[in-house]
């Protein structure tokens, strides 16, 4: 019973795996693919770009919406996985071509428009209006209070706290360049690192003064900010382009005319407007998106909308989406599932490798530690445009399984080293064959610790699975990472809560399947 | 047969050559117990574990029953080889029986055959089966261990048995018990057995010869008479000196009465005793406990190698002042008398 249950452990998994991926992408030819970052107003220009190009062309339109970060979408744009998103010139110029020219919006428009067509034969659309420039922003009360009308005049107040989304701290146009643009006395400043969503409550609570901003931002309003002037002109022009890959706008020229119709139709003011209809007003990207159109008279007749549910909490929210939910456990689990089946595909035959052959373990360990260091958007990034990756769950599961591999690897080494050495000569020394040692005697001494490590890896892995929404790949960080930059509770709830359950249960249904497993007869 | 010729092992270490065994050659003949002793380190274990290969020689041959061990099959080289070690070495998360049945098992013997083999070995080492069959390891004593694994060595009824220090992990009346049950196992199944432990009263007792180690060489090879009466080297003599302590493993070598005279044809007894009188031919005649005293004609004798209790039991049964000790080839060494038989045995 014991061995059969072992044999179709790896049987199930399997079968997991066929369920659950999703194909790489089709190449159909009148598909057009329209990817999204992860922030209200880029998920909405994206829908906006969907909408109007489903009214308009007769191509098939298929979102991917909620990428990562700007060097996801990018490289998934590269790769092929998309084949257009909203970019701001700024972004480009800086994040991307790493070029540090500042410069007007003409200029920059101009520079990314070059780079990339020559660099990656992507192409920069007209430009859709609005500037959604950085800001530094405090409360319209502290402004007062101190006479802040500059960021040069926020260095007359050492005292100030500092609260930076972790995005703008490591942006090439973030955080440190600007300290020393303005002279800013870096030792004296209280900086801490934080979820751009969450900054705003943090600064009406009064736990920080100033943090980054967005000056389309729909919440600057709601909470009565007060965006400092750029008085040394540091922030580079942030204007909103659908960028996409030349070689589909060559296919389908009509896609450039199409979008050319919203050219210069936004400005600060109506973007910051939309914004807050979807963050404040809750209602949804789609129907957000479709009314903008209709009052442009881009489009006619929008489909039947539904607002958004603005559910009490997060358990009438479960019970209000039961299939939603359910598919999301249910990708989430394939997702490590798969993963950690990957893991031990590699984990546990390597495992096995540098113990017969002990000269490779100390590398084979290191190099299993250091991918633990790698930061999983970094990882995923990286993974994106790997021919056969691209965005989805192929991507997620590798990733995860990266990361998962250490635990499994490591404690199959060490299981197996702890052997009795006296057990070991015994069967050697009567004539067990090799292969009869490994799996009669060292693998099933060796079960719980490999088992403890499978059951390390399968929870960290659940959790870590969140990110999988980053890349498209679903799973319960899709509301988890909505939530966020949604500012909306009850959301990051609906998957953070399921996602806690599932680790708790992983780990208990492991831990009964170890006590299954493991030998009798072990002091 | 078991015979080792000129065998070396070289441990290569970057940071120096181990030399474990050096230039050793001995035989173990058939049906011959030979027990490797030394102190540890000596390079026992080595010697042990290149018969079945465990080690490769550096140089050297060593053959099994005439044919070279290196140019067998190893797995089938180490079947034919039963295998003890130190505690065991038992599969602990197996059976008694699975332990004992592993390797007919892999043999591909059918299963009935098997159960009738481990309830066979388990009555000859002493382990009724259907109390022990079903437990782990773990839930044996440690002799019970020590049992189970020869009684695993013996499963494919090999003719040798290469043993590492089997009772050396075992309290000394487990220890007792179990050599005493080696000695009897091994009258019954008439084995070559090569067997290394650090412990001489051992080795005398289960060894029909002992084979000393030092330093990786084989410094002696004989049986406990041939160490006492030809040590090979000063170095032998010490090793038995501080090796034999025990004032119960004195055998009637180790008793001879000092003041014991042997008196040859026409030589004046003189005073004291007690005497021993030869003939022309140099073989005892008589005893007697002294000049004046009577003689006892054609006494019978004692064998070097008999132990103390079996000189006692001679003594009392005969009634004689004093017993002629003969070595190996039948020359007078000695006498053991009522006094000197004693000797050592008060002050413990
Ligand atoms: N695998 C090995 N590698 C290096 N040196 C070894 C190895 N095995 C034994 N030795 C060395 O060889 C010598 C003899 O060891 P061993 O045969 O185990 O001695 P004994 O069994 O008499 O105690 C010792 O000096 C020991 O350190
Ligand atoms: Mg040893």
């Amino acid at each position: 019973m014991r061995r059969l249950l072992f044999a179709l452990l790896p049987a199930i998994l399997a079968i997991l795996m066929v369920w659950g991926l999703t194909p790489a992408r089709a190449e159909e030819p009148r598909t057009l693919v329209v990817g999204s970052k992860q922030f209200t107003e880029g998920r909405l220009l994206s829908e906006i770009l969907a909408q109007l190009l489903e009214a308009r062309t007769d191509l098939r339109v298929v979102r991917r919406m909620d990428l990562g970060g700007s060097r996801v979408v990018f490289s998934a744009l590269q790769a092929g996985e998309i084949d257009l998103y909203p970019e701001y010139t700024g972004t480009g110029l800086l994040e991307i071509l790493g070029d540090p020219r500042s410069g007007g919006p003409e200029e920059t428009l101009k520079a990314v428009r070059e780079g990339f067509l020559r660099k990656y034969d992507l192409v920069w659309l007209e430009p859709l209006g609005f500037n959604n420039a950085f800001a530094m922003v405090v409360t319209g009360e502290k402004a007062r209070e101190l006479g802040l009308r500059t960021i040069s005049d926020l260095k007359a107040h050492p005292g100030l706290r500092y609260g930076i989304s972790l995005e703008f701290l490591e942006r090439a146009d973030g955080w440190n360049p600007l300290l020393e643009a303005y002279a800013f006395p870096r030792e004296e400043l209280t900086v801490r690192g934080l979820q751009h969503g969450l900054a705003y409550e943090a600064l009406a609570a009064g736990h920080i003064d100033v943090t980054n901003a967005y000056t389309t931002d729909g919440k600057l309003e709601r909470y009565g900010l007060v965006a400092l002037e750029d008085d040394r002109g540091f922030f580079p022009p942030y204007h909103a382009v659908p960028v996409i890959r030349g070689e589909v706008l060559r296919a389908h020229p009509e896609v450039g005319r199409t979008l050319a119709l919203l050219a210069g139709s936004l400005t600060d003011r109506r973007m910051q407007s939309l914004n807050y209809r979807v963050e404040e007003r809750k209602e949804s990207f789609e129907a957000v998106a479709a009314d903008f159109l209709k009052g442009r008279g881009l489009v006619k007749e929008s489909r039947p909308l539904t607002a958004r549910a603005r559910s009490g909490s997060f358990l009438q929210y479960l019970v209000d989406h039961p299939q939603q939910t359910w598919a999301l456990v249910r990708q989430h689990l394939t997702l490590t599932g798969l993963a950690v089946l990957l893991a031990c595909l590699v984990g546990i035959p390597l495992g096995i490798g540098i113990t017969r052959w002990t000269p490779a373990a100390p590398p084979v360990l290191a190099a299993a530690g250091v991918i633990q260091t790698i930061p999983s958007l970094a990882l995923l990034a990286f993974l994106i445009p790997v021919p056969g990756l691209g965005l989805g769950a192929r991507t997620a599961v590798l990733a995860l399984s990266l990361y998962a591999v250490l635990p499994i690897l490591r404690n199959t080494w060490t299981g197996l080293r702890g052997v009795d050495a006296g057990v070991l000569e015994a069967a050697r020394g009567m004539g067990m064959r090799p292969w009869q040692v490994l799996t009669m005697v060292e693998l099933p001494l060796a079960v719980p610790t490999i088992m403890a490590g499978l059951r390390t890896s399968a929870v960290i892995t659940v959790g870590m699975a969140t990110l999988a929404a980053f890349i498209g790949a679903g799973g319960l960080g899709e509301p988890i990472l909505t939530g966020l930059y949604l500012n909306d509770n009850v959301l990051i709830l609906a998957g953070a809560v399921p996602a806690a359950l599932l680790a708790v249960l992983v780990d208990l249904f492991l831990g009964r399947l170890e006590a299954l497993l493991a030998p009798r007869g072990q002091d | 047969m078991i015979e080792l010729d000129r065998v070396c092992k070289v441990f290569g270490a970057p940071a120096g050559a181990v030399r474990a065994v050096e230039q050793v050659s001995f035989r173990v003949e058939d049906g011959e117990t030979v027990c490797l002793i030394g102190t540890s380190g000596s390079g026992k274990t080595t010697t042990l574990k290149m018969v079945n290969r465990l080690e490769e020689p550096t140089s050297g041959r060593i053959l099994v029953d005439g044919r070279d061990v290196h140019t067998q099959d190893l797995i089938r080289l180490r079947r034919s080889l039963g295998y003890v070690i130190q505690k065991g070495g038992l599969f602990p998360h197996r059976t008694v029986a699975q332990n004992i049945g592993l390797l007919p098992r892999l043999e591909g013997w059918p299963a009935d055959r098997i159960r009738v083999r481990v309830e066979e070995l388990l009555e000859l080492v002493s382990l009724p089966a259907e109390r022990f069959a079903k437990r782990h390891p773990h839930e044996l004593s440690g002799g019970q261990q020590q049992r189970v694994g020869v009684a695993r060595a013996l499963a494919l009824d090999p003719s040798h048995i290469l043993m590492d220090e089997p009772f050396g992990a075992l309290d000394p009346l487990t220890r007792d018990n179990l050599q005493e049950e080696f000695l009897r196992l091994k009258s019954r199944v008439g084995k070559t057995i090569l067997l290394v432990t650090h412990d001489l009263a051992e080795a005398f007792r289960l060894g029909d010869r002992v084979a000393l180690m030092h330093e990786g060489r084989l410094v002696q090879i004989g049986t406990r008479v041939d160490f006492r009466l030809r040590p090979a080297s000063p170095f032998v003599e010490e090793f038995l000196r501080s090796h034999l302590d025990g004032p119960g493993e004195a055998l009637a070598l180790d008793l001879l009465d000092p003041e014991a005279r042997i008196v040859r044809p026409g030589q004046e007894p003189g005073p004291g005793g007690p005497l021993l009188f030869l003939d022309p031919e140099g073989v005892l005649e008589a005893t007697a406990a002294g000049a004046d005293q009577p003689r006892f004609e054609n006494p019978p004798t004692l064998a070097a190698s008999a132990q103390r209790a079996a000189a006692l039991e001679f003594l009392l049964k005969t009634r004689l002042p004093a017993l002629g000790v003969l070595d190996e080839q039948g020359r007078l060494l000695g006498a053991v008398t009522p006094k000197s038989a004693l000797r050592g045995l008060q002050r413990t």
